[in-house]
């Protein structure tokens, strides 16, 4: 004869349903509530599943994936679970958290940009978008428009001023007259721009899609492979010989069309995440130039930002990589390079010549460029681009920008500033040099 | 003298449980390492009746090192089961509402694929 243990699960599970539960992932923790009606009570308890939520989707609260409220976490994990039901849940769960991390950055640095990222895309949408380009989408790509549909050209909302904020969630910069911002497409500008492209930039099959552009009069596009998943830049030579460069690191990329083999990663799920990583770690930030804001893509930190200070003056130093304006059929001048050098003075002033000044103005530029620790270029000359800035305490870092071309990676400039003490027409001691500490001119593995 | 003379009385832990759980708390006194480890892996591997009883005692005592390895046990076991599997194993009726549950299945179809 068969007795059933005194002690049942039932009663077990009633008293010990936490601990048992955290060896439960939700999938067996939805099983568990069809064993009997006091199994799903305890199975269904919101405290179970506001933890599920928490950890697997980072809610706090019980919200559906359209935003609105829902009855409880339980109701709330199987609603996200239906919408994106068509692909693996890690996927789903990794998108969601690149978005999540986007825009909890953005809330903090540059909120501008929020309003600017549309609601996520219908899969109705996507097939349209595959039909009418008569491509197949990564599946990363796919879950990514499915939670943002790219980003709405920045309008300024506030009256009349002339310059509104460059809102590209990419960012890119400015140099002479040069100006870069590159925000995500929507799937219906992907539409327009891949098939307007094509009819200058003849791709072989398969077919590129446009999914990225600067929003200036600089034409720098970024292209998605659909087949392998891989996005391109384009050169200088786009047009002329469809001459690209890839944005991520090709061994990263795998499995983009199939649900079956994790992880599936394609460029633009690991280039999102890289940017988000390089904003949230303060490598790249937010630019204020005068009233605008823009996400500036030269480093801030070492090592590919340098800083030294000599008697006071601060000057720091960083380049980036401008893959539009590169030609890699040239011999020498093959990567253009664009850098930015910001300078101040410390609040003591300058120190120098056993005296402290409380003003200094630059008057000469002396720069070293090297090659491969070999020395291609030593230039001299007064002012740097027609400026002689003048530097005071407590003021705000004086920036400029400039470029250089490269001819192989890596490469780096250094060299110094010479200042006088006091104004230009008014000096107050003889001059001293100012140290540029060295900085690189690299290849990146991930172009932005 | 006479804190020796108290008599502890556990009416809910048969004695058999309660020198499994002195034996616990006697390896465990010096700290963790690997050989409480190793200990801790065979300890558990009791049948159902045991371990319930061993979960039941940690509670009651609240020895939470305890509960929570007999805790996590209970849940390893019930990991990757399907419903009828569940019962099969624990011996567990389907008592009432026998209808709720093609309706849970359909309410959470991603828990099934």
């Amino acid at each position: 004869m068969t007795t059933k243990p005194a002690i049942s699960l039932e009663n077990v599970g009633a008293l010990a349903f936490h601990i048992i539960a955290s060896r439960l992932g939700p999938s067996e923790a939805a099983a568990v509530a069809c064993v009997n009606k006091r199994f799903k009570d305890w199975a269904s308890d919101e405290s179970l599943w506001s933890i599920f939520s928490s950890q697997e989707l980072g809610l706090s609260s019980p919200v559906d994936p359209l935003g609105n409220p829902s009855p409880s976490f339980k109701a709330a994990y199987g609603a996200w679970r239906e919408a994106y039901g068509m692909y693996p849940w890690p996927l789903v769960r990794r998108v969601k958290n690149v978005w999540d991390r986007i825009k909890i950055w953005l809330t903090g640095n540059f909120p501008e940009v929020l309003p600017t990222l549309r609601k996520g895309a219908s899969e109705d949408e996507l097939n349209e978008l595959e039909k009418s380009l008569k491509v197949k989408l990564p599946l990363p790509t796919r879950v990514l428009y499915r939670f943002c549909d790219g980003q709405e050209q920045c309008s300024d909302e506030s009256s009349g001023s002339i310059s509104g904020n460059l809102c590209g969630l990419i960012g890119g910069y400015s140099y002479y007259d040069f100006l870069v911002n590159v925000y995500l497409l929507p799937l219906n500008d992907i539409i327009k721009k891949t098939r307007k492209i094509a009819r200058y930039v003849k791709f072989t099959r398969p077919k590129h899609v446009v999914m990225a552009v600067s929003s200036t009069y600089t034409e720098k596009m970024f292209f998605l492979d659909c087949e392998v998943g891989q996005l391109y830049v384009g050169t200088k030579n786009l047009l002329r010989s469809r001459e690209r460069m890839p944005c991520v690191p090709n061994g990263l990329i795998t499995s983009v069309h199939d649900s079956r083999n994790e992880p599936q990663l394609d460029a633009m799920l690991l280039w999102l995440e890289e940017h988000i990583r390089r904003l949230e770690n303060g490598i790249i930030k937010v630019r204020e130039d005068g009233n605008i804001r823009s996400i500036s893509l030269f480093p801030e930190q070492p090592p590919t930002c340098s800083v030294a200070t000599t008697s006071g003056v601060q000057v720091r130093a960083s380049a980036v990589f401008a893959p539009e304006f590169s030609d890699l059929m040239e011999e020498t001048e093959k990567y253009m390079f664009a850098y930015s050098i910001r300078m101040s003075l410390k609040p003591e002033g300058c120190f120098v010549h056993g005296m402290s000044f409380d003003s200094c103005q630059l008057y000469w530029r002396h720069w070293i460029i090297k090659s491969n620790d070999n020395i291609v270029g030593d230039i001299n000359g007064e002012a740097v681009i027609g400026q002689y800035p003048l530097l005071r305490p407590r003021q705000k870092e004086f920036v400029y920008e400039s470029c250089t071309t490269a001819e192989a990676s890596p490469g780096s400039i250094e060299g110094s500033f010479t200042f006088i003490p006091g104004r230009l027409v008014d000096p107050k001691g003889s001059p001293f040099e100012v140290e540029v500490a060295r900085f690189p001119l690299l290849l990146p593995d991930y172009i932005f | 003298m006479i804190a020796d003379e108290i008599v502890l009385s556990f009416p809910n832990i048969t004695r058999v449980t309660m020198s499994k759980v002195l034996e616990y708390c006697n390896i465990h006194g010096a700290g963790a390492d690997d050989e409480t480890r190793a200990f801790d892996e065979q300890f558990v591997d009791v049948d159902q009746k045991t371990l319930f009883d061993l979960v039941l005692a940690a509670h009651d005592l609240k020895i939470k090192m305890l509960y929570d390895i007999v805790g996590e046990r209970t849940g390893d076991m019930m990991k990757g089961k399907t419903p009828e599997e569940i019962r099969i194993i624990f011996n567990i009726g389907e008592n009432s509402c026998v209808d709720d549950h093609p309706l849970q299945k359909e309410l959470n179809p991603w828990a099934f694929e």
